[in-house]
């Protein structure tokens, strides 16, 4: 669901008549709300996502029905996954003009839905419109989370029970809209324009300048993505329906792998059950993990675009993870002696060095072309010094101001990512709160939200994921 | 405990409410160009407002309202925006009337002589942030505006929340302004520059060049009035005209004859006025405080000649006019004061 106030309105008149209709028609309201999100976004993507939906729910059903006959239904699933990769492909790539807008979410949780089915991990929905919700929810259409039917489809059953004046129900939603509102409007969209200006035209800017367009970049993409997906986590709680937490703060891991089950976790873990366990995962030797791991990030970087700075950037984190594998194996040899004190620097240093091999990647990720990535690169070597830093900050719009409430903000990302990664989520954070302290804080965010946000006719756009 | 939490909770959504109300009313845009005259609108006592005034910024600049009332008694507001089409007037003159019983209706047509878009974007903000959240602003909304650019415009939030950094002393005095000095503004702004400008020939003969949008919302206007038993007075307000504009206004003269209307383009009664083009003009669209007092003179003229309006004059229930024409007097008192 984009950030937008369209959105939140027609958010918010679903929910009216989510609570309004009876009870029976829950199921029905929503399905019809997600398509017409869906359509909303773009006839593309209304499309898209029917199609999907129903080849999925037949291929399913089929496959469920022959499961006896093992070979006919690995071949109903193959073929099925090929179709689907195919159509990825092929609007992606050679058909862009007709692309859905979150097609390759749709494509991924149809596969995972497939592969569920196939391998008796899930039952084949039976009623249709479970199905067709499992695809179009509308909180999570344009970004994900790329949920797994099993948990998605438990929680239809409930849809009937589920009380808007319920004890945590408001209070989980509010938390996790306006936290991810922050993320997003507050600072994501506020580092966007200066990013923008550095990377379309670094020729002009000085070193300093070009390595903190790189730094922002790496704050704002996060910050797009993990708050869209705390605004969608929020939005389906108000309707009863959890979706994956898919941020868990990433920029605090101690290692590439860390990272990496911390970042876009709904994603990571499709691409470990869908593509590294079915190559062999580590189960293989040393070598063949290593391989499956660069494989793994390849076909991520692939993924993202025909660009060659993502596939760049998937080949770094390959390189990355397969190091960081053979480092932690060298490392646990000697864990044993390790005293509190080294333990603690060793921390550190993971961490300042995750951060900056993930920085250094994102470059090639923003960059995306051979050009722009050689122009950059040109740009720092050049080192534009004709104009002074104040100029080059004026030329990208900086203000003391803007920059005093970015900084603020950030430092607000920070704090819950620390709170994150202490307590495991956003919501065991706020069970953390007593009641007259979350309210100060939400009416602070709130107000945050409302004055500082980018959104409106000063907002920023869709979100960074949306192009994926 | 369950009542701790109720209480709490009730601060909360009380705090939340009440400082919504507060950001709302410093952070929102007080543009002098329709966002005030709409606003102000709701802080007229009920059914007092005999003459409205609708229109572009020709109206709230040209048309003195304290002037009107000083010399005739007549209790006019100045209910326009700037570059106000006339699909925004047809909802205003809706909007006015929920609270108001305007006996006359004086509609300015410059808008739709200049401009031809059928959605203007320039200053549809200041036009739709006075006007209340109601069934009648989201029908403004959506004729005036492109349904991909609804979210630039409404809610009234998302226009002005930027604002923070441009914030002046007249923001923050917003907070403790009262409902009374509310009411004594009449929606007329006075200009004071002095920008000489060149009088125009007026051969045009010609009619036509009105769009299909604006004569449809011209026509519901008429429709409107007629329906509410509102007398309707179509003009045009001096400003430097040219012969591009002339043509719409033969328009809206055929217009005004098919519907049984009086039209008076000002624009022929320059001399009648003693309009002076060197003294006058606030610039080749306005009238100066000056200006804006010769013609309001013609046009109370005008209106006493050609509809029942009564004198309000020394009645209890107007007296917001009487501070309205004293606080023109300390801003004229103002504007001389500098220019000495």
């Amino acid at each position: 669901m984009s950030l937008t106030t369209l959105s939140f309105a027609f958010a918010l008149l679903t929910l009216i008549v989510f609570y309004i209709f009876r009870r029976e028609f829950r199921l029905p309201v929503l399905c019809v709300a997600s398509i017409l999100y869906a359509f909303m976004v773009s006839k593309e993507t209304g499309i898209g996502i029917l199609w999907i939906s129903a080849f999925s729910y037949l291929i399913a059903l089929i496959i469920s029905r022959i499961k006896d006959k093992v070979i006919f239904s690995q071949a109903v699933l193959m073929v099925s996954v090929t179709v689907i990769c195919f159509s990825l492909l092929t609007f992606k790539y050679i058909k862009p003009e007709y692309l859905a807008i979150g097609y390759s979410f749709f494509c991924f949780q149809a596969i995972s839905y497939l592969t569920d089915v196939y391998r008796g991990e899930v039952d084949p929905f039976i009623n249709p419109l479970k199905a067709l919700l499992y695809f179009v929810w509308f909180p999570k259409i344009v970004s994900g989370p790329i949920e797994r039917a099993s948990s998605f489809e438990s929680q239809l059953d409930d849809l009937f029970d589920v009380r808007l004046i319920d004890k945590d129900r408001l209070k989980k939603a509010l938390t996790y809209i306006v936290v991810g509102a922050l993320y997003k409007l507050v600072v994501a969209d506020r580092i966007a324009p200066i990013v923008n200006g550095i990377f379309d035209a670094p020729h002009i800017y000085q070193r300093g300048i070009l390595i903190s367009g790189v730094l922002l970049y790496t704050i704002q993409i996060y910050c797009d993505f993990a708050g869209y997906s705390m605004v969608a986590i929020g939005v389906s709680y108000l309707f009863g329906i959890e979706l994956i937490e898919n941020f868990s703060a990433p920029y605090l891991s101690t290692g590439i792998t860390e990272f990496w089950r911390r970042w876009h976790i709904s994603l990571t873990g499709w691409l470990k059950d869908y593509l590294y366990i079915p190559l062999g995962g580590n189960r293989k030797g040393i070598s063949r993990q290593y391989f499956n791991l660069m494989i793994v990030f390849l076909i991520s970087g692939i993924w993202h675009g025909n660009e060659v700075g993502f596939l760049i950037w998937g080949v770094i984190h390959g390189i990355f993870a397969v190091i960081d594998k053979a480092f932690k194996k060298v490392n646990n040899q000697y864990s044993k002696e390790a005293n509190k004190v080294l333990a603690a620097i060793s921390r550190c240093t993971g961490w300042l060095v995750t951060f900056c091999c993930v920085s250094f990647a994102w470059f090639f990720f923003k960059a995306a072309s051979l050009d722009r990535i050689c122009s950059f690169f040109e740009a720092f070597r050049a080192n534009n010094r004709a104009f002074p830093v104040e100029a080059q900050l004026t030329q990208l719009g900086y203000s003391e101001l803007e920059f005093v409430i970015g900084l603020a903000g950030f430092l607000i990302v920070v704090l819950v990512d620390f709170f994150i990664k202490k307590y495991g989520s956003l919501w065991k954070v706020t069970l953390k709160l007593p009641l007259m302290a979350w309210c100060l804080i939400m009416w602070v965010l709130i107000f945050a939200v409302l004055i500082f946000g980018k959104y409106g006719s000063v907002g920023v756009g869709n979100m960074i994921y949306m192009q994926f | 405990m369950k009542k701790e939490k109720i209480i709490i909770v009730s601060i909360f959504i009380f705090l939340l409410v009440s400082s919504f109300y507060l950001m709302e009313t410093v952070l929102e845009n007080k543009s002098i160009h329709g966002t005030v005259q709409a606003q102000s609108m709701y802080y007229q006592p009920k059914d007092t407002i005999d003459v409205v005034f609708m229109g572009s910024s020709h109206i709230h600049c040209d048309i003195n309202t304290a002037y009107l009332w000083e010399h005739y008694g007549i209790a006019g507001y100045d209910y326009s925006s700037a570059e106000q089409p006339l699909w925004i007037t047809y909802y205003y003159l809706k909007e006015i009337c929920k609270y108001q019983s305007p006996k006359l209706v004086v509609l300015d047509l410059y808008s739709p002589a200049r401009f031809k878009d059928d959605y203007q974007y320039d200053w549809l903000s200041e036009s739709l942030q006075g006007v209340r959240l109601s069934g009648n602003k989201i029908g403004m909304l959506m004729v005036s505006c492109e349904i991909n650019r609804i979210p630039d415009f409404f809610p009234d939030i998302v226009t002005y929340h930027s604002r923070y950094n441009q914030l002046t002393k007249e923001d923050w005095d917003a907070v403790f302004s009262s409902r009374r000095e509310k009411g004594a503004f009449k929606g007329y702004i006075p200009f004071w520059g002095q920008n000489p400008q060149i009088q125009p020939e007026l051969d045009q003969v010609d009619s036509g060049d009105i769009t299909v949008k604006s004569e449809m919302y011209l026509q519901k206007i008429i429709d409107y009035t007629k329906e509410n038993d509102i007398k309707l007075f179509l003009i045009v307000s001096p400003y430097v005209t040219n012969s591009n504009d002339e043509l719409v206004y033969n328009r809206v003269h055929e217009i005004a004859d098919r519907n049984g209307l009086k039209f008076n383009s000002t624009n022929y009664a320059y001399d009648y006025m003693e309009l002076d083009f060197k003294t006058d003009f606030s610039d080749d669209s306005h009238l100066n405080y000056w200006g804006s007092c010769k013609f309001s003179e013609y046009l109370g003229q005008e209106i006493k000649k050609n509809y029942l309006i009564p004198d309000r004059r020394g009645k209890a229930e107007w007296e917001s006019w009487d501070r309205h024409v004293t606080e023109i007097e300390k801003a004229v008192l103002n504007a001389e004061g500098e220019n000495q």
